[in-house]
């Protein structure tokens, strides 16, 4: 049934209890936002890089993971790339950002900002 | 404060911009520091003690070059090669080797949501940069 196929389904893309603290936190006293839209872009000198915006609802298209009490949701463009990411937050004294662990990433920047996968790199050549 | 961000940053850039055009040409050396810098460096030094920023130039990262950003307590002694610019109570320390490199640049706090961090955002010695903004390439 479609439930099961559902419940056998692994999730998407993992939300730490960091991230999911920092999304709460930005999403507070914004009434309306249900969430936060996880997409990427072409940028960075590694090909991709991760994009977040506050999301007021879900789009028919979006993948959502819900993990923590948290709504995000994936853009269907970016799913392929980030399947099985772990997405995190970390903050120090000079930098607070949101990490992604993406076990596609076949190349990253120094900074770790953009990333390039195995579909992109197929789909570029 | 922080859910400006994504707006905060272009503000504070845009600010930093009209405030640089708006000094004489005799202020053209050392580094600026926009209000959001100063006050994410004020905020970090009320938690734990007078800091300064430290920025360096470093070779490495993917176009040559890349900015260094480290605290240290504001009371560290400086070397004798070390310029220290202030504005609106902050301090930035810069070695006079990096120096060559960030002549007239801006430091910001850029907040995003993704991601906010002390960054140069505006570099006249780059010619071009990393995506990320951490790299760059010296004219």
């Amino acid at each position: 049934s479609r439930l099961s196929r559902l419940r056998e389904r692994p999730a998407l893309m993992k939300v730490t209890e960091s991230a999911a603290s920092r999304i709460r936190k930005l999403i507070e006293g914004h009434p309306g936002i249900q969430g936060v839209r996880v997409g990427i872009k072409s940028r960075g000198c590694n090909g991709m890089s991760y994009t977040m915006n506050y999301a007021d609802r879900k789009a028919p298209t979006d993948e959502e993971v819900g993990e923590h009490g948290v709504r995000v949701f994936v853009e269907p463009k970016a799913v392929m790339h980030i399947v099985g990411t772990v997405m995190d937050y970390v903050e120090d004294d000079l930098s607070a950002e949101f990490v992604f662990h993406n076990p596609n990433a076949t190349g990253t920047c120094g900074c770790g900002e953009s990333f390039t996968t195995k579909e992109q790199a197929e789909q570029a050549a | 404060m922080m859910m400006l961000g994504r707006f905060g940053g272009g503000a504070t850039r845009a600010l930093a911009w009209a405030g640089r055009r708006g000094l004489s040409s005799a202020v053209e050396s050392g580094v600026h520091i926009t209000p959001g810098c100063a006050d994410r460096l004020k905020s970090l030094s009320s938690r734990e003690g007078a800091k300064a920023l430290r920025i360096a130039v470093d070779s490495g990262g993917c176009s040559g070059f890349q900015y260094t950003f480290k605290l240290e307590p504001l009371e560290t002694p400086r070397g004798p090669k070390d310029r220290v610019f202030e504005q609106d109570g902050a301090s930035i320390v810069v070695d006079a080797l990096s120096l060559e490199y960030l002549q007239g640049a801006t430091v910001d706090y850029v907040q995003e949501m993704v991601k906010s961090s002390f960054e140069v955002v505006d570099n006249p010695n780059s010619e071009a940069s990393c995506g990320c903004g951490t790299s760059f390439s010296p004219k």
